[in-house]
């Protein structure tokens, strides 16, 4: 059929003249310490050397039709969960393969669950998987399909910008590896501010986006919103000015999947406009994707080279006169010393936090637990009949639970509030750390694993407890989870035992020594709560604490080391000024190779790529 | 901001006193106390302020000068706040670009008044108040007023004569409709609007920085469940100038509910996300109620646009082999060259939809013949009813208590620009007014704001029971139980809860404002149990006699 493997490595000219553009940027921001520059742009320049179908995210808000959309192109209406009421969850990679299969990723593991295809609601939908209790990293689907077999991975993400702020998280993440985007906006009205914010974020990296104006069947006026959608474009974000729009219906396309052949089959395939979508995705990335991969790398070499060029202008100023430096030098070390105080005391502090949070919820434990014992032993005391005594356990079983529900809601609470003010103090933003989600998890008992012990004497046999395996878990991958306080949920009360009393002194004895065995394996479990959740806390915010004073003390060094003597000072900015100078030469041939006409582009790909399979 | 330059017959009339308003009509006297009080002092002082109340500068103040500082400005503020207390509640429609304001607005008041489209219509906030004349005026930034005369049909005209960046807002009285006898309706452009001047306009109107009054009372926050939303909401909780307790005075609207796929039918779809987005955490403290609603059907039903020769398009396309094939796009419909019904099925589709025209289409295949039939189906189908109820539900019955507590706040504001005794017998006053029994219901509101704004940390069974409680009206609902429940049993339950929020209130280590809350939480249900048959029941007094006010 077509070209699957156009997008084998080969030398060409341009190809090695792009490659030693990046090295020497890469080179220069490893050469001045920026350590996470080169990182990015040598994971472009291997991805470049790949010949891998291409990886194409589908992004947007959601509801916007995203799955929907996937599943026409696909010829598959069932494939992916589709219902205005359900949406994505986590992101699902579709690859072309047989038979057809589906692995999800757990958490930090590498092995992958097996599943069956259909099963895939269950772990993708937020309706099913509400909140990600599942803790799935990422879904791969084997898929039957021509377009997949051109090359093409589909990737299909949670919405970014709805109320579950992990989803956006999950589909940047998807980005980052991503060689093309396909930004989904449904033809109900203009495109947004948050939109076009996360466009720009996008477009930093990627080079080619596509834009589709879905639900066209659905809007009379999509061909004005698709105006104004370009207007603003062009007004707002230049880079996408010419960036290509293509309006399609997914619904028309279906249709005309299920129509019987003839004329009204042709005419809505043609107006559901997805095979203008499907030749982008063929010939505008799958056919060139060593070509995508390239203009995604050199525009990334842009940016990189953009951001270096600044930080020798400031250098080269500061250097110029020396008060410049020892005020730079100064400022960094106050600006380190004030890091290193907070650094300091955080520890003990939060230990501070947590142990009081311990104590109120070891209190709130006690004064309940009394409570629940005094209130059923008033009920006993003033009434005593069979209908009581059997009614005995449920009773107890329901005020425990409340009162777990409550102890679990205020903990997660604390932990929350605790974990935000150890941040604040260290000027840690939420949002540079990994997301957390501190649960109470009541609700999804169900979907933990369960082990049942006895305890207590045979006398005093009160009820089962029921634990739970892990009680505070951090997950790896992109989620941290703490689960608060799973363990307690009185499952099964000893209702032999509830039945077995024959008067009220027996019956109050049996309460108290229900409640005093719950409460004692409560409180164990409690303190193995608080210390999981010390745990993690103090491991997400060490980390980044320490990234922090790692990179302000290896700025001071530098300046230390230029201050100190006038040669190394000398040589120092000898040095930047030829980075700067060499980088200056650098920065127009990378937009020069970003400007090439796409077909010399292409011509340079297929130039470069003698038929060979993707490696 | 001030009382629009109405015609007198326009001007809303006074409620009655001890109606329903009776906080308000009671906040009212004792603004009228101290009046001449601030007066006083600034007889010599120029400026010649002409008690008339209202607009001491002949034009409107707002945004103009802001008169602070000076007793003379703070003797006009109070005036303006007398005039806000007596007028109907604010309640502004809310929500990004493209949401369905206008459609929503058009609906509520049962006319085509507002212009609505696809893209960006709606430019201007855009005041709708009840009266007996029918007028519509622009006000201008230079505080100026002009006439605006409405099309033949009764809508805004397409451009204006003055250019919008120079027009401050419009103002439209309707003496049609009825809703607007309870409320003010204010239109405002779309958030997140990539058209910058636009959004800048909304924060405006939503919160006037400095004039220390808020312009609206309550929100109908049309949504989607997106974060940005959610921020929004969060910024109005931290606007002094809204009343803060959201979770009483704002309701949500899912209005596309028709947009979003076509499996199902779109109110039940509606529904089930309106529940789910309820339930979120985010929201369920900043959000009375969550409705779907079909917006566009429901303005198309409520206004009466549908004719009969619309039933005959509707005959003629179910007649059509084809008809199966141009309803599945919008397009098909308007452009294929059958012939069945013509320039007559655009129509349609503006005013319906693609999917209340297929319900158009059933309801006449089932035999509707008749217009008036027709738009009673079509309403029933868009869910305007559900909304309806919710927004009276929520609004009606606090709208005292909503106006009181946001006069309340900026009441206290102003007391501080008094010469010092006159300020702070003024706050003596207003604290008074709050810990009277007869103001609990504003104490309500408060220990919810305190919930809503963070700055106290409940268990959610407590701020659960107290949305029910300032939500609820009458026992029934307030205590979350079933229509039919006898007064035992709802003197049982709210004794049970009293007791509850009383151990809440009096357990070891709870913070005061925690306790607090729950203080104020026992009251109102040993309110409850006293009742209904509390005085038979010895329990009642044990519940009731602690009761001291929980006001902050």
């Amino acid at each position: 059929v077509t070209a699957a493997p156009a997008g084998a490595p080969g030398p060409s000219v341009a190809d090695a003249e792009v490659d030693s553009l990046l090295a020497v940027v890469q080179q220069q921001a490893d050469g001045i310490g920026r350590v996470d520059l080169a990182r990015t742009i040598d994971a472009e320049r291997r991805r470049r050397t790949l010949g891998d179908p291409a990886l194409i995210v589908f992004a947007g808000e959601p509801n916007q039709g995203k799955s929907r959309l996937i599943n026409s192109l696909l010829d598959r209406p069932d494939l992916l969960p589709v219902d205005g009421d359900v949406s994505t969850g986590v992101h699902v990679v579709m690859q072309d393969g047989a038979p057809e299969a589906l692995r999800v990723f757990i958490e930090s593991s590498e092995t992958p669950v097996p599943a069956q295809p259909d099963e895939i609601a269950s772990y993708v939908s937020v309706r099913d998987n509400p909140a990600n209790v599942k803790g799935v990293r990422r879904v791969e689907l084997d898929v039957r399909s021509d377009l997949l077999a051109r090359g093409i991975r589909l990737v299909d993400t949670p919405g970014v910008g709805g109320l579950d702020a992990a989803h956006g998280r999950f589909t940047l993440a998807a980005l980052s590896e991503a060689d093309a985007l396909v930004f989904v906006a449904d033809a109900g009205g203009p495109i947004s501010q948050p939109e076009l914010e996360f466009l720009a974020k996008a477009s930093d990296r990627i080079d080619s986006i596509l834009l589709v104006l879905t639900k066209i069947d659905n809007h009379p006026g999509w061909r004005d919103v698709l105006e104004e959608n370009r207007v603003l474009l062009r007004a707002q974000a230049a880079r996408l000015a010419d960036a290509q729009f293509i309006p399609v219906s997914a619904k028309l396309a279906a249709a005309a999947q299920g129509a019987p052949q003839g004329p009204m089959r042709d005419r809505m395939r043609l107006e559901s406009r997805l095979g203008d979508l499907e030749s982008w995705l063929v010939d505008g990335v799958a056919v060139g994707r060593r070509e995508a991969r390239t203009r995604n790398a050199l525009r990334l070499g842009c940016s990189a080279a953009d951001t270096l060029l600044a930080v020798y202008d400031d250098t080269i100023a500061a250097m110029s006169s020396p008060a410049g430096l020892a005020s730079q030098l100064s400022q960094r070390q106050a600006e380190l010393d004030r890091l290193k105080r907070a650094a300091d005391g955080w520890r003990s502090r939060l230990s501070d936090d947590l142990s009081s949070v311990e104590r109120r919820a070891v209190s709130q434990l006690g004064t309940g637990a009394s409570a629940v014992t005094r209130r059923v032993e008033q009920r006993i005391a003033r009434q005593w009949n069979a209908a009581i005594r059997e009614g005995l356990a449920h009773e107890l079983e329901l005020e425990l639970t409340a009162l777990e529900l409550d102890i679990q809601q205020s903990l997660a609470g604390s932990f929350r509030d605790t974990m935000r003010a150890a941040g604040a103090r260290l000027e840690i933003s939420e949002v540079e750390l990994p997301p957390v989600q501190f649960d109470s998890v009541g609700a999804l008992a169900a979907q933990l694993e369960y082990q049942s012990t006895v305890i207590g004497d045979d006398a005093g046999r009160a009820f089962r407890t029921v634990l739970t395996t892990g009680t505070a878990l951090l997950t790896g991958g992109p989620m941290a989870i703490v689960r608060v306080l799973i363990a307690l949920t009185t499952i099964g009360l000893d209702w032999g035992g509830a039945r077995r009393t024959r008067d009220q002194t027996e019956a109050r004895s049996f309460v108290s020594s229900a409640v005093g065995a719950w409460q004692s394996e409560a409180n164990l479990l409690l303190l193995e709560t608080v210390r999981g959740g010390r745990n993690l806390i103090e491991e997400l915010l060490g980390a980044a604490v320490e990234q922090r004073i790692a990179t302000k003390t290896q700025e001071i060094d530098e300046l230390t080391r230029l201050s100190s003597s006038q040669q190394q000072q000398d040589q120092r900015r000898q040095q930047i000024e030829g980075f700067r100078t060499e980088l200056r030469e650098v920065r127009p041939k990378l937009d020069a190779l970003l400007a090439r006409p796409a077909a010399a582009a292409a011509a340079t790909s297929a130039a470069a790529a003698p038929a060979a399979p993707g490696a | 901001m001030s009382s629009p330059d109405l015609p007198a017959a326009a001007r809303p009339v006074a409620a009655p006193v001890a109606g329903p308003d009776a906080l308000c009509v009671e906040l009212v006297r004792i603004i009228d106390a101290f009046i001449p009080v601030v007066d006083a002092p600034a007889a010599g002082s120029g400026g010649g302020g002409s008690p008339n109340g209202g607009s001491p500068n002949g034009g409107s103040p707002n945004g103009g000068s802001p008169n602070g500082g000076s007793p003379n400005g703070v003797a006009a503020q109070l005036r303006q706040h007398r005039i806000r207390l007596l007028e109907p509640l604010r309640v502004a429609l809310s929500g990004a670009v493209s949401a369905g304001k206008s459609t929503l607005l058009n609906a509520l008041v049962g006319r085509d008044i507002a212009p609505t489209g696809a893209a960006e219509t709606t430019q201007l906030v855009t005041w709708y108040r009840g009266g007996d004349v029918e007028y519509a005026q622009m006000r201008l930034v230079d505080g100026t007023t002009r006439q605006v005369h409405l099309t033949e049909s009764g809508q805004f005209p397409d451009s204006l004569d003055v250019p919008a960046a120079q027009i401050e807002s419009l103002h439209v009285v309707l003496p049609s409709a009825p809703l607007l006898r309870s409320m003010t309706l204010v239109d405002t452009p779309g958030l997140f609007s990539l058209r910058d001047e636009n959004s800048e306009r909304t924060r405006r109107a939503l919160s006037p920085g400095g004039s220390g009054y808020p312009d609206v009372d309550a929100l109908l926050f049309l949504l989607n469940g997106q974060q940005s939303e959610v921020q929004i909401l969060d910024a109005f909780s931290q606007d002094a100038s809204l009343v803060q307790a959201q979770a009483a005075n704002v309701v949500g609207v899912l209005s596309k509910v028709d947009q979003v796929g076509d499996e199902r039918p779109p109110l039940d779809l509606g529904r089930d996300r309106a529940a789910r987005l309820a339930a979120e955490p985010q929201l369920r403290l900043k959000i009375a109620e969550i409705v779907p609603v079909i917006g566009l059907v429901a303005q198309t039903a409520r206004s009466a646009q549908l004719r009969y020769r619309d039933i005959e398009v509707l005959r003629l396309l179910a007649g059509d082999e084809l008809v199966e094939f141009l309803l599945m796009s919008a397009d098909y419909l308007t452009e294929s060259e059958s012939q069945a019904g013509g320039a007559g099925r655009t129509r349609l589709l503006e005013l319906l939809g693609l999917q209340g025209l297929r319900e158009a289409l059933r309801l006449v295949r089932a035999g509707c013949d008749d217009v008036d039939e027709l738009n009673a189906g079509l309403l029933g189908w868009s869910g305007f009813e559900g909304l309806e109820s919710a927004i009276w539900r929520t609004f009606g019955p606090r709208a005292d208590a909503i106006k009181a507590l946001s006069a309340i706040a900026a009441l206290q504001r102003l007391s501080y620009q008094l010469p010092d005794h006159v300020g702070s017998s003024l706050r003596t006053a207003l604290e008074g007014f709050l810990v009277a029994p007869s103001a609990h219901a504003l104490r309500e509101l408060w220990a919810l704001q305190q919930i809503v704004n963070g700055g106290v940390t409940v268990p959610d069974w407590v701020s659960t029971a107290l949305i029910q409680i300032v939500n609820g009206s009458g026992g029934h609902a307030r205590l979350g139980l079933a229509p039919d429940a006898d007064d035992a049993e709802l003197y049982r339950v709210a004794v049970e809860q009293a007791q509850r929020a009383h151990r809440f209130a009096t357990r070891p280590l709870v913070s005061q404002g925690s306790a607090a809350v729950g203080e104020v939480l026992r009251t109102s249900y040993a309110n409850i149990a006293a009742q209904h048959g509390g005085a038979q029941h010895g329990a009642a007094e044990r519940a009731v006699d602690s009761t001291t006010a929980g006001a902050p």
